[in-house]
């Protein structure tokens, strides 16, 4: 449990054209780290790699050693895309279950649901919802068996004040606890807000630390 | 209005178009030859109040999410922002509406005349479209009830033209309440239990919620076309005398394959798009493929064992109706039940291939998918009515063996 998230020369093309050129990443220790970017800069397509959503071209992703891209190690991992799009005749509480009987792991307790805000979504079709209230029950969804890291793409989109205050107090508890989360985001006052390691995807690659 | 009417349209006529053609069928059977005259069938309706509701009933009941998808199609949003009056933008609604109703126009063009046609259509439309939002104001409350009254009245009360202008008078108030009402969106709703002790299971269970709430009226489709399917072959065996049992097998598995193939082919269409939908979730918590193929099978044998339900009971209940020359031995009930869960299978099978297969082409063309998956399915279900049971079984096995081989994905 001590390597952490070690990403080494991940390359994506989509046909003739580069988005990832030789990524490398490592998250030895918990906490947040932000990656910050233009748009198109490949920062959704390296977050989509690591959750085994998308096959990368080359490189390799390990997460304590075990290969991410192995189905088994990916139930270490939650995951929220950019649209938060979940399967939409679904509830909420329906989300919540589908994944924890995927990956035979119980719910996320009650208190940490009443933080997301979940007695008013919790009983509407995902379809139905807004933006930061889908972003809200996906982040549930990917908080089942309590991952080791957790892969969140422009989470404080959509969200109001609040809920990005109590979105900041669940990913510090996360990292206090031993997590490791990674962020795609623009959303500097975020970053400020969870103390993250900042790091810039351009031009296809990691750059050193951003100011 | 061309484009509000194109956008409806695209959304109910294909919705509709599997009704169609199994009324088509019905009705070539019941009104060919030496047949019934749709006249008697209107008399029929027009003597007993009881058979008049019951066919209204089931009528609307089957178009009236066809009209309601139409009214709710995805891009009409935008246009509601435009200074064009509710009433225009309603129009194009009322008219698709009608389209729909185009069997039950046929019926009393046919039957009673061109005045209780135009009655029958404007009232069918204006109840589906009722039907497709909830009314709150006065004026669309007494509109339901004169769409009611038109549709239940004894024609002997009330003249045929003076029901066609009350009926389309009452159609464009519930064309336009349906627009007003349709962007609102539903309340909460109860919750499933996922639960199972194994993945597929789990999997399984959330596809078919998803089928219940998102397919819920095709699957009401589905049934009312098994049924009318399977009621033409008692009907048939009966005007024919085909007491035979291979030859009453062979026209109730033939009857079978259409209705399977209606039935699994939506559903099958259905399915693939749930587990597109799922698809990162799927990924991100590395569920195997073989689960997700698993998943959808076991849906689609539900779906089978709905038609199956409905299939063998309409079997048995003709047999009892019309005796000796439409009995059904337990074997063809068997045989024609098998063939549906089958289908169903098969159907669930292509869906998680189709699903995975849509991810090996960089832009998914969806319409393509599902043509070749209704010939699957279609193909199979023949098979199963001329040759035997033995070219559904080789069908679903080619179709599972497809689903659960690895790869092809990206």
């Amino acid at each position: 449990m001590s390597d952490g998230l070690v990403v080494r020369g991940v390359t994506k093309r989509f046909g003739a054209r580069p988005v990832l050129d030789g990524v490398d990443l490592a998250c030895a220790e918990p906490g947040v780290t932000a990656i910050f970017g233009g748009n198109g800069a490949g920062k959704s397509t390296l977050l989509a790699i690591l959750a085994g959503v998308m096959v990368p071209s080359g490189g390799e992703a390990l997460l304590d050693g075990k290969s991410l891209f192995a189905a088994a190690t990916r139930r270490a991992l939650g995951y929220v895309p950019e649209a938060a799009d979940a399967p939409p005749h679904l509830l909420p509480d329906e989300l919540v279950d589908l994944v924890a009987g995927l990956k035979r792991a119980p719910r996320p307790p009650e208190a940490l649901l009443d933080a997301l805000g979940w007695s008013e979504l919790a009983s509407r079709r995902i379809g139905a919802l807004s933006l930061g209230q889908r972003r809200r029950a996906c982040l549930a969804a990917a908080l089942v068996g309590e991952p080791r890291l957790l892969l969140l793409d422009e989470p404080s989109n959509g969200l109001d004040h609040d809920r990005v205050g109590a979105l900041v107090a669940l990913l510090r508890a996360r990292a206090a606890g031993g997590g490791l989360v990674v962020l795609a985001t623009h959303d500097e006052a975020l970053a400020d807000a969870l103390g993250a390691r900042r790091l810039r995807l351009a031009n296809g690659r990691m750059m050193a630390p951003s100011p | 209005m061309a484009v509000v009417a194109r956008l409806a349209a695209t959304e109910t006529l294909p919705r509709v178009a599997p009704l169609w053609l199994a009324l088509g069928l019905v009705a070539s059977v019941i009104f060919g030859g030496n047949g019934m005259h749709p006249r008697t069938v209107i008399r029929a309706m027009d003597g007993a109040l009881v058979a008049r509701a019951a066919l209204w009933v089931a009528w609307v009941a089957a178009v009236r999410a066809a009209v309601a998808a139409g009214v709710r199609a995805r891009g009409l949003g935008p246009l509601g922002a435009l200074p064009v009056g509710r009433g225009l933008r309603a129009a194009p609604h009322a008219l698709v509406a009608a389209l729909a109703q185009l069997p039950w126009a046929v019926l009393f063009a046919v039957g009673a005349g061109g005045a209780r046609a135009i009655a029958a259509t404007s009232t069918a439309a204006g109840l589906a479209l009722v039907g497709a939002t909830r009314p709150r104001r006065v004026i669309e409350a007494l509109a339901q009830a004169a769409l009611l009254a038109v549709a239940l009245t004894p024609p002997a009360w009330l003249p045929s033209w003076g029901a066609a202008a009350i009926a389309v008078a009452a159609l464009a108030v519930a064309a336009e309440s349906a627009v007003r009402w349709a962007p609102d969106r539903a309340a909460t709703e109860r919750r499933a239990r996922l639960g199972g002790r194994s993945a597929a299971v789990v999997l399984g269970r959330a596809h078919l919620v998803a089928l219940g709430r998102g397919y819920l009226a095709g699957l009401g489709r589905a049934a009312l076309v098994v049924a009318l399917l399977a009621a033409v072959a008692g009907l048939a065996a009966a005007n024919n005398h085909l007491g035979a049992m291979t030859a009453l097998g062979r026209v109730s598995l033939a009857l079978a394959s259409a209705g399977a193939a209606l039935a699994g082919g939506g559903a099958a269409l259905f399915l693939m798009r749930s587990e597109r939908q799922a698809r990162w979730l799927l990924d991100a918590t590395g569920t195997d493929e073989r689960v997700r193929a698993r998943a959808t099978m076991l849906a689609g044998a539900a779906v089978g064992a709905l038609a199956a339900t409905v299939h063998g009971s309409l079997l048995v209940a003709m047999g009892r109706a019309l005796g000796e020359a439409a009995r059904a031995g337990a074997a063809l009930i068997a045989a024609a039940a098998a063939a549906h869960l089958v289908a169903g299978v098969a159907a669930g099978a292509l869906a998680a291939r189709a699903a995975r297969g849509a991810f090996v082409l960089d832009e998914i063309d969806e319409g393509r998918l599902a043509s070749r998956m209704g010939l699957v399915v279609l193909g199979g279900a023949l098979g199963a009515a001329l040759v035997g049971l033995a070219a559904a079984a080789l069908l679903a096995g080619a179709a599972v063996i497809a689903a659960a081989r690895p790869g092809g994905r990206r």
